[in-house]
């Protein structure tokens, strides 16, 4: 496989990856915002939608929904909006399709084209669900398209490592930033309903919320949340599964150059620390915990760049 | 449907395939005219969108360049197709044999003995001062002395009924994708029309071409590594580029995954670099090799020269076989026929008036507007005038240009294209439009091959003689009849 092939392959699973989580992301948080508690906070919350989807935005000025719709699913000038990352994720497929399936890249191309086919000016608040549902269906088809219809060899390990690398990232960055909101908003936890409502929001941004209600028979716990989303490794959106999948997909990898047991020591030690974590009782130590995760994949996407691209 | 076809005419003058069909009693479109006629206009107008949105969802477009931006487009797809008798096609498939063999026997001679130049056959200085000769290519001959492995010759009928060369290309001819692609279509939209007649296949086009990469690289089958070189996914034909590749089951390279150590050309990949035996490349000469031709050039490979001239790897098509596309040069390629094959050409040149030669020039400006007027190293419609459509002003700046620079400008009497039904959207019916046809030769595997079909390209617009999709084209399936 060219190393060119191998570094498209990668960016496409991010950036699809990253399409899910923003999409999701951003139709939970909007909803979140309709009800009380939260209808008081709306401009907060759109400032975090417009924070989690790597927008830019000026903290000192009030910001409005269309505005937010605009820069975070539309604005072709945003490297980070919805439609950008489509169309990256299209561009790197266009420039390698032979290395895919048609269906994979027919798939893609019908994400990019339904993204491009949408009219900005007309979009308001009461497309939000219809959008995000949408966008669900495409990307699961793209992701359905590349479990069934490549062989599971090189490009299709690429593709899981650019997911999984991008899914341990984004899951690391919402924790962060919803603990950080908590703090703000719960003034330090005192509000416990504004609390609670933002640890379901939390969950419900990952797909947590009906596995976790199941585990815990309703139970809202902070360190139950923390113990799931870190360290379940049967739970498709946590911590430890995204690093194990990392693994698999890194030593299912045909070529080994030089450096490559470096990377995969560092991970195992990455994936050994997460699966000994157990102070999920306390903050601190989650928040650091995190930051050092978050730092270990930072660190092993610089070196699989380096090994293979 | 037959409502459709109800006010279907031909113009005065013109040859019109569907019509003389019918008229000559071979009723080849009379079944496919009868499918038709079983659905409403809106069952085929649904039909026409649902094989636009096909062709958009699979991303079978070309690249046409506006001033600021490469845009993206559908390739329009007609869905009447055109048929193509056995008779016919027996002529058009041995002419283009016959044509693209004494083609390559021409630049072979060209560049090593110049047989043709030193006999006075072909000017020396016309095939020098072409754009397209090579130098480097001079005193060298590739593996199996192949030059040109796949040629696209374009195709007219004219109102006479017979068909002319309207052109020949050697340098990397496109449009074959579209081919493949348009009988997918088809099949898709009409499957039982390919019940009421046997069509040949074009499925084997790729199957033809790794073949004849396999056959000249003198290695065992399955022995050899092929890559596809393209400029990269900027490029109109980039669609075509990544389905031959895929199909082909070749890797699609561009530039900069390819280097050149000890003249021998690899592959960058994860696995380490692999040695290439065949290059079949879709960039021009001119971007090939910074270290020979544009200095600037980041598209090509440095050094892919030096492994060419050496052996180490085929290049296709060779270097410097645009010589033949140069169109005042097209225009001997009857005397190359004889010259070397001692037959008479079964297709016809469509007539050249070579603006460099005194006598023709003089014709050229004193019958300017009886003429088409055609620079010599264009291709895609581009600079062609034709010239009972233009200006007094006009003709008299084009005729200054030609007298400035008579080498560079060839040309014909206006040939007027047959034409065919065509579904014109605006008009919601079937309407003539001219018509032309683009076939693909290969030469290199164990016997030449042309692909039983080709594209058929046709104008949209009313009275529109350029067919080409930079000019607004579109396209449809050709339908060759088995024997």
């Amino acid at each position: 496989m060219l190393t060119r092939v191998a570094e498209s392959l990668y960016w496409i699973g991010r950036n699809i990856e990253r399409c899910e989580h923003c999409s999701r992301y951003l139709k939970v948080q909007y909803f979140s915002t309709l009800d009380a508690p939260m209808s008081q906070n709306k401009d907060f919350t759109l400032r975090s939608i417009l924070f989690m989807s790597g927008s830019d935005f000026d903290i000192n000025t009030s910001v409005n929904e269309g505005e937010v719709w605009q820069k975070v699913i539309f604005d072709y000038n945003n490297p980070n909006s919805i439609a950008n990352i489509a169309q990256k994720a299209r561009e790197n497929a266009k420039s390698i399709r032979n290395n895919l399936s048609t269906e994979s890249w027919e798939a893609i191309n019908k994400f990019h084209l339904f993204m491009k086919g949408l009219d900005g000016s007309k979009f308001n608040s009461s497309k939000v669900f219809q959008f995000s549902e949408k966008i669900i269906l495409h990307l699961s088809l793209i992701n359905s398209t590349f479990a069934n219809t490549l062989l599971h060899t090189n490009a299709w390990s690429f593709i899981n490592l650019g997911i999984y690398i991008e899914r341990n990232l984004q899951i690391l960055r919402i924790l962060k930033s919803k603990i950080s909101d908590i703090t703000i908003l719960t003034n330090g936890g005192i509000n416990i309903p504004l609390m609670h409502y933002q640890w379901i929001t939390l969950l419900k941004s990952l797909e947590a919320f009906d596995v976790y209600m199941n585990i815990n028979q309703r139970q809202l716990s902070t360190a139950e949340i923390y113990k799931l989303i870190i360290s379940n490794e049967l739970f498709p959106r946590s911590v430890i599964y995204s690093g194990q999948k990392i693994k698999r997909h890194l030593t299912n990898i045909s070529a080994r150059p030089l450096g490559f047991d470096i990377i995969l020591a560092n991970l195992e030690k990455s994936i050994d620390e997460c699966i000994a974590f157990q102070n999920f009782d306390d903050e601190e130590k989650v928040i650091n915990f995190i930051n050092q995760n978050y730092e270990n994949i930072s660190r092993s996407h610089l070196e699989i760049q380096k090994l293979y691209f | 449907m037959i409502q459709l076809l109800k006010n279907y005419e031909a113009s005065v003058g013109m040859y019109d395939e569907f019509i003389q069909d019918r008229n000559s009693g071979i009723h080849h479109y009379q079944n496919f005219v009868n499918r038709l006629s079983e659905m409403t206009v809106q069952d085929f107008m649904a039909l026409n969108e649902n094989a636009k949105l096909s062709f958009l969802n699979q991303g079978v477009t070309y690249a046409l360049y506006d001033k600021k931006e490469s845009v993206e487009q559908i390739f329009p797809f007609d869905l009447f197709p055109r048929i193509i008798n056995p008779t016919d096609w027996d002529k058009i498939e041995k002419g283009v044999i016959q044509r693209n063999i004494a083609l390559n026997h021409f630049i072979h001679d060209v560049y090593n003995e110049g047989k043709i130049l030193k006999d006075k056959i072909v000017p020396e200085h016309l095939v020098k001062t072409s754009k397209h000769y090579c130098k480097s290519m001079e005193g060298f001959s590739p593996k199996k002395n192949i030059y040109c492995h796949i040629s696209g010759t374009d195709i007219i009928r004219h109102s006479d009924g017979d068909f002319y060369i309207l052109e020949d290309n050697l340098r990397s001819p496109s449009g074959v994708s579209y081919v493949l692609t348009n009988r997918v279509a088809m099949r898709r939209v009409f499957p039982h029309s390919f019940k009421d007649m046997i069509v040949e296949p074009v499925e084997n086009y790729t199957d033809k071409l790794v073949q004849a990469f396999w056959n000249i690289s003198e290695k065992p089958m399955g022995e050899i590594f092929c890559v596809l070189l393209t400029p990269g996914v900027f490029n109109s034909a980039y669609f075509e580029h990544t389905y031959l590749a895929q199909n082909m089951g070749i890797e699609l390279a561009e530039g900069r995954d390819l280097y050149v150590s000890n003249d021998k050309v690899y592959l960058k990949t994860i696995d380490g670099d692999i040695q290439v035996d065949v290059v079949y490349r879709r960039i021009d000469d001119a971007f090939l090799d910074p270290e020979v031709f544009r200095p600037d050039s980041f598209l090509g490979v440095k050094g892919l020269m030096r492994a060419y001239l050496k052996g180490n790897v085929t290049i296709i098509n060779a270097p410097g076989t645009g010589i033949s596309d140069d169109k005042a040069i097209c225009a001997y390629v009857p005397d190359m026929i004889k010259y070397y094959l001692g037959e008479d050409p079964i297709l016809n040149n469509v007539p050249t008036y070579i603006c460099e030669r005194e006598k023709d020039l003089q014709y050229v400006l004193e019958n300017t507007e009886k003429l088409v007027v055609k620079p010599v190293d264009m291709s895609g419609g581009y600079g062609v005038c034709i010239c009972d459509q233009m200006s007094k002003s006009e003709l008299d700046e084009l005729r200054e240009k030609v007298k400035a620079d008579p080498r560079n400008f060839i040309a014909q009497p206006k040939m007027l294209l047959s034409t065919l039904t065509t579904y014109i959207e605006e008009e919601e019916n079937l309407q003539p439009r001219h018509i032309d046809l683009r076939t693909f030769t290969i030469l290199g595997g164990k016997e030449p091959f042309v692909l039983k079909g080709g594209l058929t390209r046709t104008a949209l617009k009313k009275g529109n003689l350029i067919v080409n999709s930079s000019q607004g084209g579109g396209s449809k399936d050709t339908w060759v009849i088995k024997k």
